[in-house]
């Protein structure tokens, strides 16, 4: 049965984040109040706790998951890596890469509690889109990673972006990653589409009949992977109308549908962590 | 006179100290127990042990029903509070160990009762107690494979520092059962090896009884009758 493999320190699942850094994710979500490259970087840095902490036993950190950050737009046509001087690493190595610890609060049975919360990149709106640029580098990472790791579970690509590509149509690169493939199932490509309009979110459509009256929907809708049926099951959870073919896609996200988004891969993969 | 055989080994692959599974026993005070500390949750090892240990080497005693579990917890909280280095912790053990840590509980207890023995059991989650009764098989708190899923009922520990030791403990989901037998042929065993025990009977007991333990749950797991976790039983007879 496809992505059930077991997930191990033999053999760790992999998560690459794409982050679109243009000059337009400096504009605010949709009927919300900050910008969204703010809202991914947070959502971005928030599940890299939360695949931490699952990660976390008495001892430190087990290396059930590889990471990899790709940023595309912070320069004209450029895409890096937000991981310094590394491009996948072990998920134990993001304890020696982060950038900040912001003190935070939480409340616990009616108590504040301080926490430090780890930052591993800051919010950055620059340039124009180079999205090509940014999933052809993801293939290049995933490829050689893939021919190491063929028993693991399938790489996840997670790309968070507001629009169109200016470097030409990613969605060649896209079938191509969503053709790399473990033992265990091809490659997965979720996209979080971040809008500015106000028109009502859509999240797992299974179908273009679904999709709202906007240009880029349609092609960033093309380019997302039907779930897997765990993760349907999962996200079924919070979406109650999601059908079998739902695709990893989410349009108008506000942060919560990108925590949610962010959530149900991990919680569906960590599942399987032994 | 009680005979135990016990066996407790990590997930294939893990080493001896991941096991968060816990067994201990007094067969002279014929106070037996496991625990299986939940995999989800931090320090998990050292709260199953904590609980594991409160009971047996302590004048808890099951058949007090009205305080046991609460006198349980409470007794547990502190050795598990105190064995934890909270200000050595790094950063993110650091942030998950203020969760506190989840385990599951099963103990047997017996009391001489003239011609027979009174038995009785406490259990919260899927740790099972299973007993070999003329060719049929007891098991409880769960009886069919079906049963066993990925969230059973937990203790809980309480919250970790910066919450002081101090708690306001939550009652856990726990069943109970007594009975009286003349006769002894019991396992307290965690969630593997109980699904596997019941799914497979009567096979399972007899390979259980003897023979290498550590080859036979290898090949089981092999050949995915077993899932691949911490494994713990002990096998309580009377010679």
């Amino acid at each position: 049965m496809p992505y059930s493999a077991e997930i191990s320190r033999n053999n760790p699942g992999l998560f690459v984040f794409l982050v679109d850094q243009s000059r337009s994710m400096s504009h605010k979500i949709g009927g919300g109040s900050k910008s969204k490259a703010i809202e991914a970087s947070d959502a971005i840095n928030k599940q890299l706790n939360e695949l931490l902490n699952r990660c976390t036993k008495s001892e430190g950190v087990r290396n059930y998951f590889e990471i990899g950050i790709i940023g595309y737009g912070v320069a004209r046509d450029t895409a890096t890596s937000l991981l310094k001087d590394s491009q996948i690493v072990p998920i134990s190595e993001l304890e020696t890469r982060i950038l900040k610890v912001e003190k935070r609060k939480q409340i616990i049975e009616g108590e504040e509690i301080d926490f430090d919360f780890p930052v591993w990149f800051d919010p950055v709106a620059a340039s124009d889109t180079p999205m090509v640029k940014g999933f052809t580098m993801a293939k290049e990472w995933i490829s050689s990673w893939i021919n190491s790791h063929m028993n693991s579970y399938p790489p996840v690509i997670i790309n968070i972006s507001d629009g169109e590509a200016t470097d030409g149509d990613p969605s060649a690169v896209v079938n191509d990653i969503k053709e790399l493939a473990t033992y265990d199932g091809n490659a997965q490509v979720w996209n979080c589409h971040l809008s500015e309009s106000r028109v009502t979110p859509v999240s797992y459509p299974s179908s273009e009949s679904k999709l709202p009256e906007d240009k880029y929907a349609r092609k960033m809708f093309e380019m997302s992977s039907e779930l897997p049926d765990s993760m349907v099951a999962i996200a079924k959870e919070e979406y109650k109308d999601i059908e079998q073919g739902a695709r990893g896609y989410v349009f108008n996200a506000q942060l919560e549908d990108l925590i949610k988004l962010l959530d149900i891969g991990t919680r569906a993969i960590s599942s399987l962590m032994r | 006179m009680i005979r135990v055989r016990e066996f407790t080994a990590p997930k294939l692959g893990n080493k001896p100290e991941e096991n968060e599974d816990y067994l201990l026993f007094d067969s002279g005070r014929m106070k037996f127990a496991v625990a299986d500390g939940a995999s989800d949750s931090i320090f998990s090892g050292v709260w199953a042990r904590a609980l594991v240990e409160s009971y047996v080497q302590s004048n808890l005693s099951l058949f007090d029903d009205g305080a046991f579990i609460e006198q349980l917890v409470r007794t547990a909280r502190d050795r598990w509070y105190e064995e934890i280095k909270w200000d050595q912790l790094k950063l993110f053990v650091k942030n998950k160990a203020i969760n506190g840590s989840f385990s599951t509980f099963t103990a047997l207890e017996g009391r001489d009762s003239g011609d027979a023995i009174e038995f009785r059991v406490v259990s919260v989650g899927d740790s099972c107690f299973l007993r070999n009764d003329n060719g049929a098989l007891d098991s409880f708190p769960l009886s069919r494979p079906e049963d066993f899923n990925i969230s059973p009922k937990l203790i809980w520990s309480g919250y970790g520092s910066p919450f002081s030791k101090e708690f306001k403990w939550r009652k856990p989901d726990f069943k109970s059962m007594s009975f009286t037998s003349a006769s002894v042929d019991f396992v307290l065993a965690t969630d593997s090896v109980s699904k596997w025990i019941i799914e497979y009977y009567p096979e399972s007991w007899d390979h259980i009884i003897d023979g290498n333990t550590l080859e036979l749950f290898s090949g089981e797991i092999s050949m995915k009758k077993m899932r691949n976790d911490d494994l713990t039983f002990l096998h309580i007879t009377t010679t």
